[in-house]
């Protein structure tokens, strides 16, 4: 019988009328008895009352819709899922690893990039920590770079040290974008690679692109904004009147011969950094402050981080000042993350697991963060990775 | 002895035991007038009884004063000495009054800070506002889904980062149901949350104030609150989570706003979609709620991210929302900015005060419970 349906319903007013009618009728009965009978009946009428009215409550509220739910526990600890080591995971440990506890950069050649239409491999720099964590995986920063930046190896790794160093961990990658690569390449295939080769989340990202790209970079957000919920546009120093609409400006791409910078620069950032909702702030006020975020959707968080004349013209030499641009861009797009983290207590179907049907499950020491001495140690694959 | 506590449940049932006797025992002797003295008595103690024992289930009036004080007494719960207890693995459960200067509402809020919190003051922390159902409070958080140990757990074990966790009562009276809206003519229940409340937070707590570290979690009725609050300010929440939550308020907010703007449904088919995540969970069983949930996830779309959890069996109850509360928790918190430091040239970290609030809970000992 339903919980919730009516013939309980119609037991319980009957049985209420029943002891109401037994009490009266033994009311004046059964001798001595009666003072026992009386209170008892008293009592059960009373319940069987409660009873019913309670039935009818949970049968509009629905509270207990069956049986079951009345004897359920809740107890959802115990069980989590494993969070599987990136395909590459073993290829980066072999290579020595860390050695610095800095985080370390490669070029990365999953199988298929060069359809990508990218100019390069991409770059790919795992933070600190990232062989010592095998229980977490980590946000991803996307980077766009175009050619026109002046944006190095060497400096692009620096930014992403001192992003990690002053914000925290979060696996950088750097793609050399070319007119001809599609945001369908930077919202769901490279993702899927770099989930394939590294521990990373699924979702909540952040975009870092020069302003010169914001056309590419606001169309990959249009069309991932789960994925990338996060924009920051880096804009070149010393160029007031270049326009964030998605023009290339001009000659801003003397390849800057740089040193690699290896201390941080993190100490000094660009004044005009600054976080906002929807409008991509107009960073100077002579700017016209008609960019194309005006077509992203309310929630979607931007910046621009631009480079100051004053500080990149007079004390600092040419290539320290775009790098620091760069660093602040990858710092406040850092912020935007989630940290690393270990793989959700799981739900009835979201579950974290990537890849369950690819390969054998290695269960890694669910539950804790900590590092594990007999972790895996997957092959890198099919992947080449120089 | 608070109207929750056990205590009461068993006077008002010995009470109903008591009338039951006396009637049975000393009816012969009665007068008519006293007879019925007494069959009120058995009829008084029986209600009593019963509501004493919805009121445990639901923490609707955690303390006398919430029962016939002003709303939700400022001087609700006893103040237990505060504990000096290591705070490195447990966080703290911290009761602070919110003077709505928008508003006009003044209600107590109920915050967790996370493990650490004391010991890091140049961080800046995620935050995640509670929402209770109706009929509650958010004292069904601190007791019954026992949300501290939930969420020590949660965080000592790396699934969720270190976050302050907001429980404010999103009603003036226990009475008002506000489904977290703007009442016309009523209580401006959704000033209170979007406005009061966040204002509250940066100028006493360590926390981030920009919107990708918002978030909202709610169970019932606050659930809806939890989806309506983030669908209709993405620019202050960044994902909103909701247990068990509706599609529609449920109640008359007027200027027929309920079938409008603060119909979710319509809402989505009508108005801009922003881009925020949603996590909506429900029983297969909780018929209503699974119909909104089911509704809301057929109306959304891009920008909108939505993720769903159906749990088989359990109902529209407190062991439902407990068992949902780890993975919603977890959820919001991949959805979220991570905890930063404050730079080192703002003056904030020496702005920031150390909690003033009564401390209640230092540690998530089951003896630990903000009332009794």
């Amino acid at each position: 019988m339903s919980l919730t349906g009516v013939p309980l319903f119609v037991c319980a007013v009957l049985a209420t009328a029943a002891a109401l009618a037994a009490t009266v009728l033994v009311w004046n009965r059964w001798g001595r008895l009666r003072f026992v009978l009386r209170p008892f009946g008293v009592l059960l009428t009373e319940a069987l009352l409660v009873v019913s009215v309670g039935l009818v409550v949970n049968r509009s509220q629905q509270f207990y819709p069956n049986w079951a739910a009345l004897t359920q526990t809740s107890n959802s600890t115990g069980t989590t899922y494993a969070v599987h080591a990136g395909g590459l995971d073993g290829w980066l440990r072999d290579q020595g690893g860390d050695v610095s506890d800095q985080g370390s950069a490669f070029p990365w050649e999953p199988a298929g990039w060069t359809d990508w239409h990218l100019a390069g491999a991409p770059l790919v720099f795992t933070p600190a920590g990232y062989l010592k964590h095998t229980g977490w995986r980590y946000p991803t920063l996307l980077v766009l770079d175009d050619g026109k930046t002046g944006w190095t190896t060497q400096s692009e790794t620096a930014a992403a040290r001192s992003a990690g160093s002053t914000v925290g961990p979060a696996v950088v990658v750097f793609a050399r974008i070319t007119s001809a690569t599609s945001p369908a390449t930077l919202t769901s295939v490279l993702p899927a690679a770099l989930a394939h080769d590294l521990r990373v989340t699924d979702r909540h990202w952040a975009l870092v692109a020069p302003a010169a790209a914001a056309g590419l970079a606001d169309k990959t957000v249009a069309a991932a904004p789960g994925r990338y919920p996060a924009l920051a546009l880096v804009k070149p120093a010393g160029r007031p009147a270049a326009k964030p609409t998605g023009k290339k400006p001009p000659a801003t791409k003397k390849p800057a011969t740089k040193k690699p910078a290896t201390k941080k620069p993190a100490t000094k950032k660009p004044a005009t950094k600054k976080p906002a909702t929807k409008p991509k702030p107009p960073s100077k006020p002579s700017h016209p402050t008609k960019t194309t975020a005006t077509s992203l959707p309310a929630g979607i968080i931007t910046t621009t981080v631009v480079e100051t004349a004053l500080t990149t013209g007079t004390t600092n030499p040419p290539g320290t000042a775009g790098q620091n641009a760069l660093a602040s861009a990858l710092a406040w797009a850092c912020g935007q993350t989630p940290p690393p983290l270990a793989a959700s207590t799981p739900a009835a179907t979201s579950l974290p697991v990537y890849h369950s049907h690819h390969r054998a499950k290695r269960p890694t020491p669910t539950g804790s963060g900590a590092p594990s001495a007999g972790a895996p140690r997957p092959r890198g694959g099919k992947r080449v990775a120089r | 002895m608070s109207p929750d506590s056990l205590a009461i449940e068993l006077i008002a049932l010995a009470a109903t035991v008591v009338a039951a006797v006396a009637l049975s025992v000393f009816w012969a002797g009665m007068r008519r007038w006293l007879r019925a003295v007494v069959i009120a008595a058995c009829l008084l103690s029986l209600t009593a009884t019963t509501l004493v024992w919805v009121n445990r289930q639901v923490d609707s009036y955690p303390t006398w004063a919430s029962l016939f004080g002003s709303p939700a007494d400022a001087g609700a719960g006893p103040t237990q000495p505060a504990r000096t207890a290591s705070a490195a693995t447990a966080g703290q459960i911290v009761r602070f009054t919110v003077a709505g200067q928008t508003s006009g509402i003044t209600v107590p809020m109920w915050v967790y800070l996370p493990p650490g919190y004391k010991d890091s003051p140049a961080t800046r922390y995620p935050v995640i506002e509670a929402l209770h159902g109706y009929p509650s409070s958010p004292v069904q958080w601190l007791k019954a889904f026992d949300v501290a140990a939930v969420l020590n757990r949660e965080i000592g074990s790396g699934r969720m980062a270190p976050t302050v966790v907001l429980f404010p009562y999103q009603t003036p009276k226990p009475t008002i149901d506000t489904e977290c809206a703007n009442l016309v003519n009523g209580p401006q229940a959704e000033t209170f949350l979007t406005v009061d409340v966040p204002a509250f937070v940066r100028d006493h707590l360590a926390v981030r104030t920009d919107p990708a570290a918002w978030g909202l979690i709610g169970y019932s009725a606050g659930g809806y609150c939890a989806t309506q609050l983030a669908l209709r300010h993405p620019a202050q929440f960044a994902a909103a989570a909701s247990l068990s939550g509706y599609a529609t308020p449920g109640i008359v907010i007027g200027n027929n706003l309920e079938h409008t703007e603060y119909d979710l449904v319509w809402r989505l088919k009508h108005l801009p979609i922003p881009a925020v995540s949603l996590y909506l969970s429900c029983a297969k069983t909780d018929r209503e709620a699974m119909r909104a949930t089911q509704e809301l996830a057929k109306a959304a779309h891009a920008p909108l991210s939505i993720t769903l959890a159906y749990i088989a069996g359990g109902g529209h109850n407190a062991g439902t929302w407990e068992a949902m509360e780890a993975p919603a928790f977890d959820w919001l918190s991949n959805s979220l900015g991570r905890p930063i430091s404050a730079p080192a040239a703002s003056p904030a970290p020496s702005t920031i005060p150390p909690p003033k609030g009564t401390l209640l809970a230092g540690s998530p000992a089951p003896t630990d419970k903000p009332h009794n």
